[in-house]
């Protein structure tokens, strides 16, 4: 079913607006939550979460993309979960694509002299919009949705080898860009 | 920085890079392996024709000498998209040049040929309406060549809040009326839509130094703008008249002060946009200006 007609069943505030959600996006939101928390029950959960926050929020958004929007409430729900299992759990895709980014992101800058959050998404964004868009796709399906190595490569077309090769690459080009922007030292 | 920020940070990034994450899928390897060998081949041609290099890579000599580019700033080439489409209609062909701009500014140049019997002057204009893309926008004719029959158009579209760059833009040119009594000529619609894929060349500084009553947390500066990024200014203010930039010369380039351009931040964090009317290198300032504060910049 196309976006718009879900949308208007959430306005309707129909229950058939889930169900309709789940059928064309619930896979992928699964599997997004999956990877963060690597465990069944509170990826479940936790993308139930993201329905009920979906109709809260329809009306009064009309969310366009629908998907960005809602793979954006099941990500931080299931971060903040993931936060909350955190000193259980220490094996998911998600923590191994933080470890991965951490040599490449420490500073030694005290809070105070670091750029507002709305800033670094800038800085972010601007990183992004260096790289072209094979690489940002694979950079993001890492380490936004926490794709697999395997994950990725079926899906832009490459070896595993490949893939885990312009990771390093692209989290070099990165920590070049802070430094050069003053965000990292 | 934490990884924890930084991830949050990601989390927060604008829907079209999500969207393109979740819709991209490659072509299987086979035909991937025809296709690099064709971008080779073709890589190849371009190789053995530098005339079509150049052709292709080449700055518009209008938007160059708007813009006040000198002839060896090719370190500014990455901030231009080559849009080069073209629509004819009743007699009138509208053609997309290029796009040179920043992440909160862009500068687009068209040019409108018409045939004879439609008059031609800088009155007579093809008034655009924007698509897809929020912000002020001003329009201008900056040009008419009477022999060749073609005007000149300059749209230029700021916003401090939203972000330009990389974002598909459409472009709609409604209907065509001139000549002294304004007579319609034509109720055609010229549409276009590319993608603003050039490279910002902006630079950070992260300042926080309290000025009067308010935070400059830091200043972003690109060739063609500035942004300060101010913290408690009050809500029914949110401007800064007094702010400019000092070069390493001694010398103050222009600043076109259009403050907040956009939707008012729900945070605490005002956006104060200028524009520069000609571009400037932001390797050669020395220092902003703000509130008659002189701030130098590493």
């Amino acid at each position: 079913m196309e976006d718009a007609k879900i949308i208007r069943l959430f306005f309707e505030r129909s229950q058939q607006a889930i169900a309709e959600t789940d059928k064309k996006y619930g896979p992928g939101c699964h599997r997004l939550s999956l990877n963060i928390l690597h465990n069944r029950q509170d990826a479940e959960e936790c993308v139930n979460d993201s329905y009920l926050g979906l109709w809260n929020a329809i009306p009064p958004h009309t969310p366009d993309p629908l998907a960005a929007f809602l793979y954006k409430i099941v990500r931080n729900l299931s971060i903040k979960r993931y936060e909350k299992n955190c000193a259980r759990k220490r094996n998911s895709l998600y923590e191994q694509a933080l470890e991965e980014l951490e040599p490449y992101l420490v500073s030694d800058s005290s809070p105070e002299d670091e750029i507002a959050a709305k800033e670094l998404v800038r800085t972010v964004e601007a990183f992004l919009d260096t790289l072209d868009p094979e690489n940002r796709v694979i950079f993001l399906r890492r380490y936004w949705f926490a794709d697999s190595y395997g994950v990725i490569a079926g899906r832009v077309g490459l070896t595993e080898k490949n893939v885990s090769v312009r990771l390093t690459r692209i989290r070099r080009q990165l920590k070049a860009f802070l430094t050069e922007r003053g965000i990292l030292n | 920085m934490k990884t924890a920020q930084f991830s949050e940070a990601l989390g927060r990034i604008g829907d079209d890079y999500l969207m393109e994450a979740i819709t991209y899928r490659q072509n299987p390897a086979p035909r991937r392996r025809l296709t690099r060998a064709l971008l080779i081949l073709a890589a190849l041609l371009l190789l053995t024709c530098a005339a079509c290099a150049v052709g292709y890579f080449g700055w518009n000599e209008d938007l160059r000498h708007y813009l006040g580019i000198s002839d060896n700033a090719d370190e500014l080439s990455e901030a231009v998209v080559m849009i080069g489409q073209s629509q004819t209609a009743d007699g009138i062909t509208v053609t997309m040049e290029q796009a040179f701009g920043d992440t909160h500014t862009v500068y687009i140049l068209a040019t409108v040929h018409f045939s004879e019997g439609i008059p031609l002057d800088c009155r007579t204009n093809i008034r655009p309406v924007l698509k897809n893309v929020d912000g002020g926008y001003t329009f201008a004719c900056i040009d008419v060549d009477e022999e060749a029959r073609t005007q000149t158009l300059m749209i230029n579209i700021r916003s401090s809040n939203k972000k330009l760059i990389g974002r598909k833009m459409g472009l709609e040119f409604l209907g065509f009326r001139g000549g002294r009594d304004y007579i319609s000529y034509s109720s055609n619609t010229w549409s276009f839509s590319f993608r603003l894929n050039y490279r910002d060349l902006s630079k950070a500084v992260p300042l926080d130094i309290t000025l009067k009553d308010y935070l400059v947390r830091s200043v972003w500066i690109s060739p063609a703008s500035i942004i300060l990024y101010i913290e408690g200014l009050p809500r029914e203010l949110r401007r800064i008249d007094d702010f400019g930039l000092i070069m390493k010369d001694g010398s103050s380039p222009d600043i076109v002060k259009y403050q907040l351009i956009g939707d008012v931040p729900a945070g605490d964090v005002t956006p104060i946009y200028g524009m520069f009317p000609q571009i400037i290198d932001p390797g050669e300032i020395r220092s902003i200006t703000v509130d008659g504060i002189e701030i130098p910049l590493p």
